[in-house]
C-alpha cells in the first residue's frame, strides 16, 4: 500500500500522457499497454503528477466534494497504487528530507458528485513491441542468412 | 563490446557502417548498370531516391511514384536503396549482434543524435539514417523476401524519420475526401474497417489519400498528405466490396491481406493533399445499420495515438501531444459499418457536406 505522505513522479522516458475532454490517455512506451482514466480519477492523477502527497489530495478532494474522507482516501490510495503497479507513476524516494517538485493544479469546477471510474487498461498493442527472433544467420555470421532461407 | 569500441575511422561505429553501406550501394550500382535516381516531393520536402537494381526499383517504387517530380540536382534528403542479393554486392557484416535488435527493430547502440537504425528481420530489411548529412539507406537481401506490407508502404521507417517535425507526423490512419468539402481521417487499429471504408469511399468517387499511413500537418488548418497509392484489404473486405459491384484485382498478397493499386483500380481518385474536417472511427458490425454518431475527442485520441506510437520507431512518444492537438481541433465521429458498404461512403459524404451536426 502506498504511503499517505509519499510523493510520486512520472518517468517521462517511459510514459506519455494527455488529458482531453475529461479523459486522460496514458501510453506506457515499454510495455505496449495504454490506459484511459475518467472522472475524479483525472483530478487525482493531475495532483499526483504535480507532486502532491496522497494525504494532501485527500484533504483537497474532501473539501471539494461532499464525500466522506475515508471514501476519498481509499479511492486516492487505490488509484495511486494501481498507477504505480502499471508503471505509470513512480514513488519518489526521499533523500535527506528532499521533496519531489510540487506545483499547484487548477482543477476547475467540480462535477456535482465524486465519480470514481476505474483505470481502464488496453493490451491490444503489446504485439508491436514483441522482439522478432533472429535465427537465420548462417555459419559465416550475421547478417548472412541460412541458405534455406533464400527465396 | 560497445558500439564505440568497434568504431573505425569516424569514431562512430554506426557511421562507419553507413560508409560501408555506401560502398555496397556503389558496387551494386556498378554491377546493375548504374544507379537510377528518382526525385520526389512530399509536402514540400524534396527527396532523391537512388536505386541500384531493377527488381528493387520495380518492387518498391510504384507505391510512391505519384510523388515523382522532374529529376533535381539537389534535395533535402538522399535515400539509397540497394538489394544485396539481386545486385551481387553483399551487405557488409553487421557490427551489432542479433540480440541488439530490439522492439520495432530498433538496433540498440545505433540510435542516437547522429544515427537512426532499424532492422526488420522478417523482411531482412535494414533502414539507416545519417541525421547530419541527410542521407538514408534501405538495404534488403533479396527483394523477394520483403513482406507485402513493406511493398504497400515502402520506406515507411525512413519517411517517418525524414518527414517528422513538431508540426507534422506520419499517422496510422486512412484519409479520404475532396479538395472542396475537405477530408476525414479514418482512424483505428488493424481490422477496424478503415481500409474498407477508404476504398468504398474511393469507389463512390471521393479522393483517396491513403488507407494505412498518411502524413498529417497540424500547423494551421490540419491537412493529410498522401504517401502511398496502395490499399490493403482482407479477402472478406474484397468480397464485401465485390458484392457492391466493386471488383478489385490485388497486385500482391501476404496470405492475410491483398494489396490493391488504387491508381489502377480508381483512376483519378488519388488526392495528394486533403484539408481535414473530422476524425472518423469506423467499426464493423455485421447486421447493424450503418450510421455515423458523434464521438469524444478522447475516443479519437485512443484510436489514433497508441497504434501510431507503437508501430513506428520510437520518438519518445512525441506523437501523443501532436495527435491530442489534432483531436482537440477536429470533431470526432464513430461510424458503425453494417452490411451496406455504400452506406458507409454516403455517411462520410454527408458528414463532409455538413449534413451531420
Amino acid at each position: 500500500m502506498v504511503e499517505l505522505t509519499g510523493q510520486f513522479t512520472v518517468d517521462h522516458e517511459r510514459v506519455v500522457h494527455e488529458t482531453i475532454d475529461g479523459e486522460t490517455l496514458f501510453v506506457q512506451l515499454e510495455t505496449g499497454n495504454y490506459y484511459s482514466l475518467r472522472g475524479t480519477g483525472v483530478e487525482i492523477w493531475s495532483l499526483l503528477e504535480a507532486g502532491h502527497s496522497t494525504a494532501e489530495i485527500v484533504d483537497q478532494l474532501t473539501r471539494r466534494y461532499d464525500a466522506a474522507p475515508e471514501v476519498v482516501e481509499a479511492a486516492t490510495r487505490s488509484l495511486a497504487q494501481e498507477l504505480v503497479q502499471e508503471q505509470l507513476l513512480v514513488p519518489f524516494k526521499l533523500n535527506n528530507g528532499e521533496q519531489a517538485p510540487r506545483y499547484e493544479v487548477s482543477l476547475g469546477d467540480p462535477d456535482p458528485t465524486l465519480s470514481l471510474s476505474p483505470l481502464e487498461k488496453f493490451t491490444d498493442m503489446q504485439g508491436f513491441l514483441l522482439l522478432d527472433p533472429v535465427d537465420e544467420t548462417d555459419p559465416t555470421g550475421w547478417p548472412h542468412r541460412k541458405p534455406t532461407a533464400v527465396e | 563490446m560497445t558500439a564505440l569500441s568497434r568504431a573505425g575511422n569516424s569514431g562512430h561505429a554506426g557511421l562507419d557502417y553507413l560508409e560501408s553501406l555506401d560502398r555496397t550501394f556503389q558496387a551494386a550500382a556498378q554491377r546493375t548498370g548504374g544507379a537510377c535516381t528518382w526525385s520526389l516531393d512530399i509536402a514540400g520536402t524534396s527527396l532523391r531516391i537512388h536505386t541500384a537494381g531493377e527488381r528493387v526499383r520495380a518492387t518498391l517504387m510504384p507505391a510512391i511514384a505519384h510523388r515523382l517530380t522532374p529529376t533535381a540536382d539537389r534535395a533535402d534528403f538522399d535515400v539509397f536503396v540497394v538489394d544485396a542479393a539481386d545486385s551481387g554486392a553483399p551487405l557488409p557484416a553487421f557490427c551489432w549482434r542479433p540480440e541488439d535488435v530490439r522492439e520495432r527493430g530498433e538496433v540498440r547502440g545505433f540510435n542516437d543524435a547522429r544515427l537512426r537504425t532499424q532492422f526488420d528481420s522478417g523482411s531482412w530489411m535494414l533502414s539507416m539514417l545519417d541525421v547530419a548529412r541527410g542521407r538514408a539507406f534501405l538495404a534488403v537481401d533479396g527483394v523477394g523476401r520483403v513482406a507485402p506490407w513493406h511493398r504497400a508502404a515502402p520506406l515507411r521507417t525512413i519517411l517517418h524519420w525524414l518527414l517528422e517535425s513538431p508540426t507534422r507526423l506520419l499517422v496510422h490512419a486512412a484519409a479520404v475526401g475532396d479538395s472542396d468539402d475537405g477530408g476525414v481521417l479514418l482512424a483505428g487499429a488493424g481490422g477496424s474497417g478503415k481500409s474498407t471504408t477508404a476504398v468504398v469511399c474511393a469507389a463512390a468517387g471521393m479522393g483517396y489519400a491513403g488507407d494505412d499511413y498518411v502524413l498529417v500537418e497540424i500547423a494551421g488548418e490540419p491537412v493529410a498528405h498522401s504517401l502511398y497509392t496502395t490499399a490493403k484489404l482482407t479477402d472478406r473486405s474484397l468480397a464485401l466490396l465485390g458484392s457492391t459491384g466493386c471488383s478489385l484485382q490485388a497486385s500482391v498478397s501476404d496470405g492475410e491481406k491483398q494489396v490493391i493499386d488504387m491508381v489502377q483500380a480508381f483512376p483519378g481518385s488519388l488526392a495528394s493533399v486533403l484539408p481535414l474536417r473530422a476524425i472518423v472511427l469506423p467499426s464493423v458490425e455485421p447486421g447493424a445499420p450503418t450510421r455515423m454518431r458523434r464521438a469524444s475527442a478522447g475516443d479519437a485520441l485512443r484510436a489514433l495515438a497508441p497504434t501510431t506510437i507503437y508501430q513506428l520507431p520510437s520518438n519518445g512518444g512525441r506523437a501523443l501531444a501532436s495527435l491530442a492537438s489534432l483531436a482537440r481541433r477536429l470533431p470526432a465521429y464513430s461510424l458503425t459499418i453494417g452490411d451496406g458498404m455504400p452506406a458507409a461512403a454516403e455517411a462520410v459524404s454527408e458528414l463532409l457536406r455538413g449534413s451531420l451536426s
